[in-house]
C-alpha cells in the first residue's frame, strides 16, 4: 500500500495548486484523477485572473493574494504558462452602469483594488480598435491572464519533481475510515492510498466525491461558451467586458445570460465569452449563444466584424448555492478538504485557495478569515 | 418533403443528384467550388481535362437540364446539425437549409506526412499539385520530385510532365509489383488511361524507384535539394542508402483519409477501417447511415476511388427517391440492377490497394527533434515529445492542448492523423478509435464570418 500525506482528487488547476502549494511546504502528496491533466473545467477556460470582478470582501481578499501568489509561483518555478499583467477594462454604455460601475470600483479600492476611471481620449490609447460611442470605463491594471492547462501541467510537473506522484485515469473507489469515522486511506482503481488527508479538488464533480466519502456538497454546473477567432495581429491589449458580465455572475437566473468578455492570446487568437446557462451537462451546440456572443463582441470591437469564428468550446462552471467556492473541512467527514465550486473564477483563486488549504491542514494561520468558504455553511452536521 | 440537400458536388454527389431527378425529385447541390466535378473533376473556366472528361460533361449535362436540381457553388457549410429526423446545415453567406434527407458526399483530402523539410515553400502535397495545375495551370517548379505511395503519384507525375515540368523521379515507397494492375480498376475507370501515363513517364524518361522515399528536404528559404533513401518494409531507411538531389519542388502523397467533419456534426455513426484505421462512415446497403434520412456515398464512407463513389451516389440517390416516396421500392429494384454487385467488387478492390500502399510506421524515424508536426502553429516533434514525457500529456487530446499542436487554422485535417499517430507512439499505444474520431469533431466546419454569424440571429 502506498502513503502519502496528502491525496488531491483532481488534476485541474485547483488541485494541481494545492498540490504544489503542499509539496512546496514539505508534504508528501499524490494527485489522482479519473481523466488527463486539465481533462475538465480547466481545460475549458479563458485562464481568467481577475480581481476587477468581485465583489464581496472575502473574495476580492482570496482574488488578490491569488494574483500575487500566481506571480510568486512564476518567479519560482518559471513562467512557462504564459502569465501575463494584461489588465482588465470593465466598460458599461448606459449611465445607470457607469453609476454602478463607479460605485464597485470605490468598493474594491477601499479593499486594496487598483481601479482608474478613464476618458474616452485613454480608453483609445488602450484599445485603439474599441467602438468610438464608448467614452468612459475603469481600467484594472491588476487583471491578469495564463493558460490554464499549461498551468496545471507545469505545477504538476513541479510535484513530480518534489517527489509527488501523479495518478491520470485513476479512478477514486471510495474511503478508508477509522472507528471516529475519520479518513484513513482512498481506494483508487490502481491500489489503495493509506493517508490521514484527502483535498476534494474535483470541480464540478465534487459532489460525487463528498457522496463517496458519506457526506454531501452542493456543486452544479453552469455551461459557458468560448468563441475562438481565426489568429490576427494583436487587436485587442486587455480583458475587455461588458458590465453587465459582473451582474451576470451574480445572476441566480437559469436562462442564458450573455455579455461580451473580450480579449488577445499569445497565439494571435482572440476570445470571445461569456455565457451563462444551467441546463446540466449539455454539450450540445446553443446557436443563440454564439450568436449574441458575436454580436456583443462586435458592439465593443467593430474591428471584429472583420474576422472570422474559427472554433467554439464550452465548459461547465462549477457552481455552490452562494455563487463562492467551498474551501475547508468536511462538517461530517473528518480529514475530507474541500476546494471547489470557485465557478468561473476558478483559474485566478486557485493559488490562494491552495494555500488556504495547505494552512489548514497544518494546522497554521490563514492569509484571511476563510469562514465564508467553509463547507459547514452549507452543509448539516450529521 | 423538403428537398433533398447534397453536400458535396464531386462524382458521388452528381450521380446521386441525377437518379434524384429521373425520380421526379429535387435538390440542392452544395459545393466549396463554384463548378461542379469535385476534387477529382476540378477544372479551371476551359474545362480542360488531363482524363475522364465524358463521364463529367454527361453528368453535367443531365443535372443541368433538370432545373429541380439547385447547384450551390462557391458556398461552405460550415455547420450541421440533425435533431427529431430533420438534418440541417448552415452556409458561409449567413442562410441556413433544413431537410428530411441529406447525403454526405464529402469526399477526401490528401494524407501528409510530415519529414524535415516539408513545410519549405517549393514542397506540395501530389493533391496539391495537382489541383494548383488543374485549376490555375500554374506549376509548382521546374525540376520536381514525386513521392508517397499510391497510384495517384502516376497521374500527378504525368500531367507535371505534360505541363512542361522535368519529373526527376516518382519515388514509390511501398513494394509494390504490377502497379499498372491496380490502376485502372481504383483510380481510373480505364486501363488506357494508366498505360497512357507510363508511356508519358517513359518518354520523358522519368525513373520509377519502388521502395524508395524522400526522407528530408533541404533549402535555404525554399526547396533546393532532397534527401532520397531506400525503405525497408516498414519504411525504415536502409543503411547506406541515402543520395543528395537538386531540385526546385517536390510533390508528395501519402494517399487520402474521408473527410467526416460534418458528418461527425450530424451525429452519424463511424467505423474505423481494418487497414488503414481511416475513420469512415457507417452505412448500410442503400447507403444509408445510423441517421434516418441521412445518407453517405464516395469516400466519406471509405476511401475506393471514382468509379465507387459514382455508383455509391446512384445507390443512395434511388434509395433517397424511394424514402421521399418518390417512386416504388420494385421501381427502385429496376434502376438499381447490378449496382450492388459492382458496389461490392469494387471495395473488395480498394481495400486490397489500401493493404498495398498501406502507410508504414517506420516514417517515424525520419523526423529530426526539430521537424514541424503542425504546420500551422509551428509546433515540433521535440516539443509535442516534451509535453507528453515532461509534463506528462497522456492522451491525444492533453497533447494537442498543451502543444497547440492541430490548434491552428486548418483545425488538425493536416496533422489530426499526423498528431495522434505520434502521441500514441510516445506514450507506447497506438490512438484509440475514440482518439481517431475525435480528429473530425469540429462544431465549426469551417471558420466563419463573425459579422455573418452576429446577423444570423436577427
Amino acid at each position: 500500500m502506498k502513503t502519502a500525506d496528502v491525496v488531491v482528487i483532481g488534476a485541474g488547476v485547483v488541485g494541481s495548486s494545492c498540490a504544489l502549494i503542499m509539496a512546496e511546504a514539505g508534504l508528501k502528496v499524490i494527485v489522482v484523477d479519473r481523466g488527463p491533466i486539465a481533462g475538465g473545467t480547466t481545460g475549458a477556460g479563458e485562464g481568467n485572473i481577475m480581481v476587477s470582478d468581485k465583489e464581496i470582501v472575502p473574495e476580492i481578499e482570496l482574488a488578490v493574494r491569488s494574483r500575487d501568489a500566481w506571480f510568486e509561483i512564476a518567479d519560482r518555478i518559471g513562467n512557462n504558462f504564459e502569465l501575463h499583467a494584461k489588465g482588465g477594462i470593465a466598460l458599461s454604455r448606459t449611465d445607470s452602469g457607469m453609476a454602478g460601475l463607479r460605485k464597485l470600483a470605490a468598493h474594491q479600492s477601499a479593499h486594496g483594488i487598483e481601479t482608474i476611471e478613464v476618458d474616452g481620449a485613454r480608453l483609445r490609447e488602450l484599445e485603439p480598435h474599441m467602438n468610438p460611442e464608448i467614452e468612459t470605463a475603469i481600467h484594472y491594471p491588476g487583471d491578469g491572464q495564463c493558460q490554464p492547462m499549461l498551468s496545471a501541467a507545469y505545477f504538476l510537473r513541479t510535484v513530480r519533481h518534489l517527489k509527488g506522484e501523479v495518478w491520470q485515469r485513476t479512478e477514486v473507489l471510495g474511503f478508508s475510515k477509522d472507528k471516529d469515522g475519520a479518513i484513513t486511506g482512498v481506494r483508487t482503481a490502481r491500489e489503495e492510498i493509506s493517508t490521514r488527508y484527502v483535498v476534494n479538488a474535483t470541480g464540478t464533480w465534487a459532489g460525487d466525491i463528498a457522496r463517496l466519502a458519506g457526506s454531501e456538497l452542493s456543486i452544479m454546473p453552469r455551461r459557458g461558451f468560448i468563441l475562438v477567432t481565426t489568429p490576427a495581429p494583436r487587436l485587442i491589449h486587455h480583458k475587455v467586458y461588458d458590465a453587465d458580465y459582473v451582474a451576470n455572475v451574480a445572476s441566480d437566473s437559469p436562462e442564458l445570460q450573455s455579455s461580451a468578455v473580450v480579449e488577445g492570446t499569445e497565439s494571435g487568437t482572440i476570445l470571445i465569452g461569456a455565457s451563462r446557462e444551467r441546463i446540466g451537462f449539455d454539450s450540445r451546440m446553443n446557436m443563440a449563444a454564439l450568436e449574441r456572443l458575436a454580436k456583443q463582441a462586435i458592439s465593443v470591437f467593430p474591428v471584429l466584424s472583420k474576422l472570422e469564428l474559427l472554433r467554439v468550446y464550452h465548459g461547465f462552471r462549477p457552481y455552490s448555492p452562494d455563487h463562492l467556492p467551498v474551501i475547508g473541512e468536511d462538517a461530517n467527514v473528518k480529514g475530507l478538504f474541500h476546494c471547489a465550486g470557485h465557478e468561473g473564477a476558478g483559474i485566478g483563486t486557485a493559488p490562494g485557495s491552495g494555500e488556504l488549504l495547505t494552512a489548514m491542514i497544518l494546522g497554521k494561520p490563514t492569509f484571511m478569515d476563510a469562514t465564508p468558504f467553509l463547507p459547514s455553511r452549507f452543509q448539516g452536521v450529521a | 418533403m423538403s428537398r433533398t440537400i447534397i453536400i458535396g458536388g464531386g462524382p458521388a454527389g452528381m450521380s446521386a443528384a441525377v437518379e434524384i431527378a429521373r425520380a421526379g425529385g429535387d435538390a440542392i447541390i452544395i459545393d466549396s467550388n463554384p463548378r461542379l466535378g469535385g476534387q477529382y473533376w476540378r477544372h479551371g473556366t476551359d474545362a480542360k481535362f488531363s482524363h475522364d472528361g465524358e463521364r463529367f460533361f454527361a453528368l453535367q449535362d443531365e443535372i443541368s437540364r433538370h432545373p429541380e436540381i439547385e447547384i450551390r457553388g462557391g458556398s461552405q457549410v460550415w455547420r450541421a446539425s440533425y435533431q427529431d429526423g430533420v438534418a440541417s446545415v448552415w452556409l458561409n453567406d449567413g442562410t441556413s437549409l433544413a431537410s428530411e434527407t441529406l447525403l454526405i458526399a464529402t469526399g477526401a483530402y490528401d494524407r501528409s506526412l510530415p519529414f524535415p523539410g516539408w513545410d519549405l515553400p517549393g514542397s506540395m502535397t501530389a493533391g496539391g499539385a495537382q489541383a494548383l495545375l488543374k485549376a490555375s495551370g500554374a506549376l509548382l517548379g521546374r525540376a520536381v520530385f514525386v513521392a508517397g505511395t499510391g497510384p495517384f503519384l502516376l497521374p500527378v507525375a504525368a500531367s507535371l510532365v505534360e505541363a512542361g515540368v522535368k519529373v526527376l523521379g516518382v519515388l514509390e515507397a511501398n513494394r509494390v509489383n504490377g502497379w499498372i494492375n491496380h490502376l485502372g480498376a481504383v483510380d481510373f475507370s480505364k486501363m488506357k488511361d494508366a498505360a497512357r501515363y507510363f508511356k508519358i513517364l517513359a518518354t520523358a524518361k522519368v525513373p520509377i524507384r519502388i521502395g524508395y522515399a524522400i526522407i528530408e528536404a533541404r533549402g535555404d528559404g525554399r526547396v533546393e535539394e532532397v534527401v532520397i533513401a531506400k525503405v525497408d518494409r516498414h519504411f525504415a531507411v536502409k543503411p547506406g542508402s541515402i543520395e543528395v538531389h537538386k531540385c526546385d519542388a517536390i510533390a508528395t502523397g501519402w494517399g487520402f483519409t474521408p473527410d467526416l467533419t460534418l458528418a461527425h456534426s450530424l451525429g452519424v455513426t463511424t467505423d474505423i477501417d481494418a487497414i488503414d484505421r481511416s475513420v469512415v462512415v457507417h452505412v448500410d446497403a442503400f447507403q444509408e447511415t445510423s441517421q434516418h434520412g441521412v445518407f453517405a456515398a464516395g469516400e466519406s464512407t471509405g476511401v475506393g476511388g471514382v468509379d465507387l463513389a459514382l455508383i455509391e451516389g446512384r445507390v443512395a440517390g434511388i434509395a433517397i427517391a424511394v424514402q421521399r416516396g418518390l417512386i416504388s421500392t420494385m421501381d427502385a429494384k429496376n434502376r438499381s440492377v447490378g449496382l450492388a454487385q459492382e458496389r461490392s467488387r469494387i471495395r473488395k478492390f480498394a481495400q486490397a490497394l489500401l493493404s498495398v500502399y498501406k502507410i508504414r510506421e517506420g516514417w517515424r524515424s525520419w523526423l529530426h527533434p526539430e521537424t514541424i508536426i503542425c504546420r500551422c502553429e509551428e509546433v515540433t516533434f521535440a516539443q509535442v515529445r516534451n509535453v507528453v514525457h515532461d509534463l506528462g500529456a497522456s492522451d491525444v487530446r492533453t497533447a494537442k492542448l498543451l502543444s497547440r499542436c492541430g490548434m491552428g487554422m486548418c483545425q488538425g485535417r493536416v496533422c489530426g492523423r499526423i498528431v495522434a499517430d505520434v502521441v500514441g507512439a510516445e506514450i507506447g499505444r497506438s490512438a484509440t478509435d475514440d482518439e481517431l474520431r475525435g480528429i473530425h469533431n469540429r462544431p465549426i466546419a469551417h471558420p466563419i464570418s463573425l459579422a455573418t454569424l452576429a446577423k444570423q440571429g436577427q
